[in-house]
């Protein structure tokens, strides 16, 4: 029969309950963090990416003890590349009571789900989504960036093309129809001039020549950059448009015209494709070369894992990016022993830990990427199986090439 | 400017090798397939398969485009037999949601086998660099699509309008009712022109296999156009096909030329125009 002394008992367990930690209660389950990407329609390459990095990284985590004795559960959702399915998919999660997120591919998805993040209570890491709105006028506490922001990549590729060959004085340009390819060129350029004006020189940069994206035929564009009389050239295509590009600008012999070629982003997946006519030599951003990591054992645990379950040694940048984006999570946790978001985000505000791409830190006032910088440089090779080979690595700290913080405002 | 048009001729006739399929299955059947781009992507996996990183030869890449042209074909007569068949005779939107389905489905069997990554297959010897034509550099695959894309005109354009098979389809395509009266195999035939408008995509897949990159997104990039092209031309007429892709890559390669600030829009202006002059098409909408 109930009492009074069972009521005062009961009142107050539930009062410690209560009072103890967040993730204290949950103990009796895992933690579990949702992820959105993409795994059906356009971008399902970088999706599966970006889901295999995220799993590895909760594998070896749980393989550790987990996170303070805890174990991780990856809950994964697609965002069939649709703003509304991220949404639902958001809603699906957070219904469940998830308060940790990772999520990519792109910006319009990403976009879709950062208003709500706030009053949900939710920390949310994102890898993949490149736009300037993100932390500026769309910036939100409760959202971190990984691995990737246009002007520090881009204007730091730039400004490491103007310091390595101070010779290259005209460049042409060539990009998609695209606003974010348009940003990454502009950022390119603007590293570029910076960097050649404080050397004091001036440079000559073309008007940027305009493909279609998702074209069958760049062979016009080709041709008119092939006469543009430039030494330098910033190719910025993407994914299937890069490699037909190249391939049908094979012919024209695009690589003896140039003195310099540069690719944006799409690193190692156009010598993989290519084989044994890759370009002569080309330079790209990436955000993980793993073989020129060999003294960072996150970098080669997950490097090995990858092979393993890919039998493919060279991984996309997006699976160590999203990698660190779980580990960047974990380590909050372990900082703050806690999985509500006014505890972990001032602990990742803090947080400067060695993750698999390097360096893993944001700035403090709009949750920008503040980490390490990798630019490769690779081409055809004679001597090797696959056809091609990695010639040189350049990792740069990024810090300095962040645009300045503006959260909340349009830059 | 001699580049540029070569150039237009070399995408009008890779755009017509994908739009003969289309243009031909809606002359017969009033179908307007969705899955053809997945066939035609089909086409190029199965070459690629066969030829490995390279084909040896310019006569390997045409007879392996055709060995995967052959095996897109028997793919149609298995969708004639469970999908298209079952629908014959009901309203044609559904038809259209049918083939979307198919779409998906052959998309998602491509991703199944051959996966995510981006693949390429490089042109056989002869063709992978360029010849000098009048001063002007041109790349040797080029001069082999225009080839193939007229070579696969001509017969078309002789089988449909001057041999007997041929007119026999015409007769089916008209009246089925009265041409089974008169003792012919309708349904045969509509199966035969079926596979082979699924053929014409996997042909037009292996053929163009070492100008593009493979990849799950690859039939999108042709069937947008393709569908401009049958449109334009006349839906179903194979003739309207073939002047439309020339009429559509012209105008893209001097949308290039003239306005290259704006990739690829003015096809769509074009579109409008040749609509607003031809409702029915450059030379008619035919039932082949």
């Amino acid at each position: 029969m109930l009492n009074r002394r069972h009521i005062l008992l009961g009142s107050a367990a539930t009062v410690g309950a209560l009072s103890v930690p967040a993730v204290l209660r949950a103990q009796s389950g895992p933690i579990r963090i949702g992820l959105i990407t993409t795994l059906s329609g356009p971008g399902q390459v970088y999706g599966q990416y970006i889901k295999d990095g995220a799993e590895l990284s909760v594998a070896r985590i749980n393989s550790e003890g987990g996170v303070n004795g805890q174990q991780i559960e990856l809950v994964v959702r697609d965002d069939k590349n649709s703003p509304d399915s991220a949404l639902a998919a958001y809603r699906e999660l957070t219904g469940s009571g998830i308060k940790l997120i990772a999520q990519g591919t792109f910006t319009a998805n990403v976009l879709a789900t950062l208003p709500l993040l706030k009053d949900d209570g939710v920390t949310s890491l994102v890898v993949g989504s490149s736009a300037l709105s993100v932390t500026h006028e769309n910036f939100t506490p409760n959202m971190f960036r990984l691995g990737y922001s246009a002007p520090m990549c881009f204007g730091g590729y730039g400004h490491l093309m103007a310091e390595r060959f101070p010779e290259i004085n005209k460049w042409a340009l060539v990009r998609s129809d695209v606003q974010a390819l348009a940003d990454i060129t502009n950022y390119f350029a603007s590293g570029l001039v910076k960097k050649a004006e404080a050397d004091g020189r001036k440079l000559e940069l073309q008007e940027p020549i305009l493909v279609p994206y998702n074209g069958a035929d760049f062979r016009n564009q080709i041709s008119q950059v092939s006469n543009s009389g430039a030494d330098g050239l910033f190719n910025c295509l993407q994914g299937a448009d890069a490699i037909s590009y190249y391939k049908q600008a094979r012919s024209f012999q695009l690589d003896k015209r140039f003195k310099l070629l540069c690719d944006s982003a799409n690193e190692l997946t156009v010598a993989k494709a290519l084989g044994k006519n890759m370009l002569e030599s080309t330079w790209s951003w990436t955000a993980w070369y793993p073989q020129a990591m060999k003294d960072n054992p996150s970098s080669d645990a997950l490097h090995k894992a990858y092979t393993e379950l890919r039998n493919d040694p060279y991984p996309n940048w997006y699976v160590g990016v999203s990698h660190d984006c779980i580990a960047t999570i974990a380590e909050g946790i372990k900082a703050t022993q806690s999985i509500e978001a006014a505890d972990l985000i001032p602990a990742i505000e803090n947080l400067s830990f060695q993750g698999a791409t390097g360096n893993v830190t944001f700035r403090k006032e709009d949750h920008a990427f503040a980490g390490d910088l990798t630019y490769i440089r690779f081409g055809r090779s004679d001597t090797t199986e696959t056809g091609w080979e990695v010639f040189e690595t350049v990792h740069m700290a990024g810090a300095e090439f962040l645009e300045p913080a503006t959260p909340g405002q349009k830059l | 400017m001699l580049f540029t048009l070569i150039n237009s001729l070399t995408l009008g006739m890779a755009v017509f090798l994908v739009a003969a399929g289309l243009t031909l299955i809606f002359g017969i059947m009033r179908i307007l397939n969705f899955a053809h781009g997945a066939f035609f992507m089909l086409g190029a996996y199965l070459t690629s398969t066969m030829v490995q990183d390279m084909p040896g030869s310019v006569w390997i890449l045409i007879g392996t485009a055709l060995v995967a042209g052959v095996i897109v074909g028997l793919f149609g007569l298995a969708v004639q037999h469970f999908v298209l068949s079952k629908l014959d005779g009901i309203d044609e939107h559904f038809m259209l949601i049918a083939t979307y389905a198919v779409m998906l489905m052959t998309v998602g069997g491509i991703k199944s086998v051959w996966g995510l990554e981006f693949h390429s297959v490089d042109p056989p010897p002869g063709l992978d660099l360029g010849v000098d034509i009048f001063g002007t550099f041109v790349p040797s695959f080029s001069l082999f699509i225009i080839c193939a894309g007229g070579v696969v005109f001509l017969i078309l354009d002789y089988v449909i309008h001057r041999s007997w098979a041929g007119k026999l389809a015409v007769a089916i395509a008209r009246d089925n009712w009265t041409t089974n009266l008169m003792g012919v195999n309708g349904p045969l035939g509509t199966k035969i022109v079926v596979a082979a408008s699924f053929a014409l995509a996997g042909l037009a897949g292996g053929l163009l296999l070492p100008n593009q990159t493979l990849s799950p997104a690859l039939g999108d990039t042709f069937l947008l156009m393709a569908f401009i092209t049958i449109v334009i031309g006349g839906l179903g007429n194979i003739r309207g096909a073939f002047v439309a892709a020339l009429i559509i890559a012209v105008i893209d390669g001097l949308n290039t030329y003239f306005l290259p600030s704006f990739p690829g829009v003015i096809i769509y202006v074009g579109m409008v125009a040749c609509l607003l002059l031809w409702p029915n098409g450059i030379l008619g909408e035919s039932r082949l």
